[in-house]
């Protein structure tokens, strides 16, 4: 655990990207796998880094998990400070709807897609890739939950409400049973297609072509109904991560894949809950020391790890974040289990 | 001289042809008492000039639009008369139920409206009741309207998708079969359509039959 390091990409990364890029799924993924879209996520987030100002809103900004000891790159996650900045961020929001006829005896709830704007603004949690090796490890908390010591620690910059996309369910030839029902009758394409035509551009141009009207879910095939809010296989890990945060799953699905997305207040976070500003000591206090994620929030210089803290932090952990005794760090708890 | 005999039931009147062979009842003001439900069909196209899409759907809502209209229902015809021959008899009928309506429009309504049955198959099943009506009510439509009677549509409306429905998710065979009549009531829907009913906009809620209408024209 001591040989992870979260911190900002850099320049020199891009290479490890590319390799990160193609090794994800293809299509599912937020990276994208072209070289040079990637260096240009890399010079905007070091641009986002580097503003002093407060946020316009645009900022996208990108953290890369390090393995110190191998020496290269084994993840990365990143945080688009609004959602949908320059337009609408479409979703679909699961409403309920009690259909009753005492005439036939019957009462039943019906469930209904409302298209709506709801998330727009939010600030969306984005670009999980975590290294297979490192799954079973807690590098995917410090990989995921890093972003939300950043957000809380320049809140100014940030929406209150948080939201993340899952990728949603789709079979082995990468077709998605609920675009085969519903966006496919709206474009005549298959999904991978639609990605390829659609990457790069925004939602709102392709929700243009939606129905503005509820989707009723009973009059959608069986498959259909069964992918909604249904996760594909490389989206759960970081789904339980943001599961665990204390995120809601139930309101909100992808309006192309059915996928669920997350959300909710920032305050209400695990992480962010239980987050505490903590002194370096050189001489820490020899009370009981529990396993945590240790970030030093300045801007300039972000970086989290994974330590065994007290009440205070050690020099030699501190160290490890660049601090020295007498700065101050952010502690919050790795265990979720953890009672707040 | 219309040889139409014409009997009160009710607030309604029955017409019919001497011999009984050809018969239909003229309904005053349709759905003022219990509302009446019918699916209007509109038009959506999505566009967008980038990606070179231009789809044309089609939609079904909800709604009473024929409230406070005359109908024209249980229209029979002597089974053994051959097609044509049931056209021209109901043709008859229908003519004097528009004379009625032209005479008197304040008693009956402003327009005549004819619901026909959909399509079903050689089972007796119906493509569009098995894609929407089946999803939202569970029991068998039969049954409920030997119960109920015709104002099992009127329950039926309840259970139903209150917002605009896109044609397309019912999918192909219950999109074809849309205001299809089944073959025996075909002279009735010519005889209707030689008098000048306008091409349905209208569908039945439960089966997709066709709604006829015949606004009063203008005097």
């Amino acid at each position: 655990m001591n040989h992870l390091l979260l911190r900002p990409v850099a320049e020199a990364d891009l290479a490890d990207l590319v390799r990160m890029a193609a090794a994800s799924a293809d299509g599912i993924s937020s990276l994208p796998n072209d070289e040079a879209k990637l260096a240009a996520r890399i010079a905007a987030s070091r641009q986002a880094f580097a503003s002093s100002d407060d946020a316009s809103g645009e900022e996208t900004y990108l953290f890369v998990l390090e393995d110190t000891e191998a020496g290269r790159l084994v993840g990365c996650s990143g945080i688009a400070a609004s959602a949908g900045f320059f337009d609408r961020f479409y979703s679909y929001r699961n409403e309920f709807v009690v259909h009753a006829s005492a005439a036939l005896g019957v009462s039943q709830r019906m469930h209904t897609l409302h298209l709506c704007h709801d998330l727009t603004g939010a600030t969306l949690l984005t670009s999980f890739y975590l290294d297979p090796a490192y799954e079973a490890g807690p590098a995917a908390q410090l990989l995921s939950r890093a972003r939300l010591l950043f957000i809380r620690a320049h809140a100014n910059r940030f929406s209150e409400r948080i939201a993340a996309e899952s990728p949603g369910i789709t079979d082995a030839a990468g077709q998605s049973p609920f675009w085969d029902a519903v966006g496919r009758r709206f474009f005549g394409m298959d999904y991978p297609q639609a990605e390829v035509i659609v990457g790069g551009r925004s939602k709102a141009f392709i929700a243009d072509l939606m129905p503005p009207s509820p989707i009723y879910v009973a009059l959608l095939p069986e498959a259909a109904q069964w992918a909604l809010g249904q996760l594909h296989p490389v989206g759960e890990l970081p789904f339980s991560v943001l599961q665990d945060e204390g995120f809601d799953a139930d309101t909100y699905v992808d309006i192309f894949d059915g996928g669920p997305t997350v959300d909710a207040p920032l305050a209400s976070l695990r992480s962010v809950r239980l987050a505490r500003d903590v002194l370096v000591q050189d001489e820490p206090d020899p009370g009981p020391r529990e396993w945590a994620l240790v970030a030093c929030t300045e801007r300039a210089r972000f970086c989290a790890v994974l330590a065994e803290v007290g009440r205070d932090v050690d020099a030699a952990t501190a160290a490890r974040v660049g601090a020295r005794p007498g700065d101050r760090l952010v502690v919050t708890p790795l265990q979720t289990e953890v009672a707040a | 001289m219309s040889r139409v005999q014409i009997t009160p039931e009710g607030t309604a009147l029955r017409l019919a042809l001497p011999g009984n062979t050809a018969s239909l009842r003229l309904v005053p003001r349709l759905g003022l008492k219990l509302p009446r439900y019918h699916f209007r069909l509109g038009r959506v196209v999505h566009a967008a000039a980038e990606l070179d899409l231009f789809r044309v759907q089609t939609t079904l809502l909800l709604g009473n639009d024929h409230t406070g209209r005359a109908e024209l229902t249980e229209l029979r015809c002597a089974a053994d008369l051959p097609a044509d021959a049931q056209t021209a008899a109901l043709g008859e009928l229908i003519a004097a139920a528009q004379a009625l309506l032209q005479d008197r429009p304040a008693d009956f309504g402003d327009a005549l409206v004819a619901e026909l049955p959909g399509w079903r198959d050689a089972e007796g099943r119906s493509p569009f009741w098995q894609a929407l009506g089946a999803r939202f009510y569970a029991g068998d439509p039969a049954e409920a309207e030997a119960r109920l009677g015709p104002d099992w549509r009127s329950h039926l409306a309840a259970l139903l998708p209150r917002q605009t429905v896109y044609l397309s998710f019912l999918g192909a065979e219950a999109e074809a079969r849309l205001l299809d009549v089944p073959e025996r009531w075909a002279p009735a829907r010519a005889a209707l359509q030689a008098a000048g009913f306008h091409p349905p906009e209208h569908a039945r809620i439960d089966d997709g039959g066709p709604v006829l209408a015949w606004p009063l024209p203008p005097r």
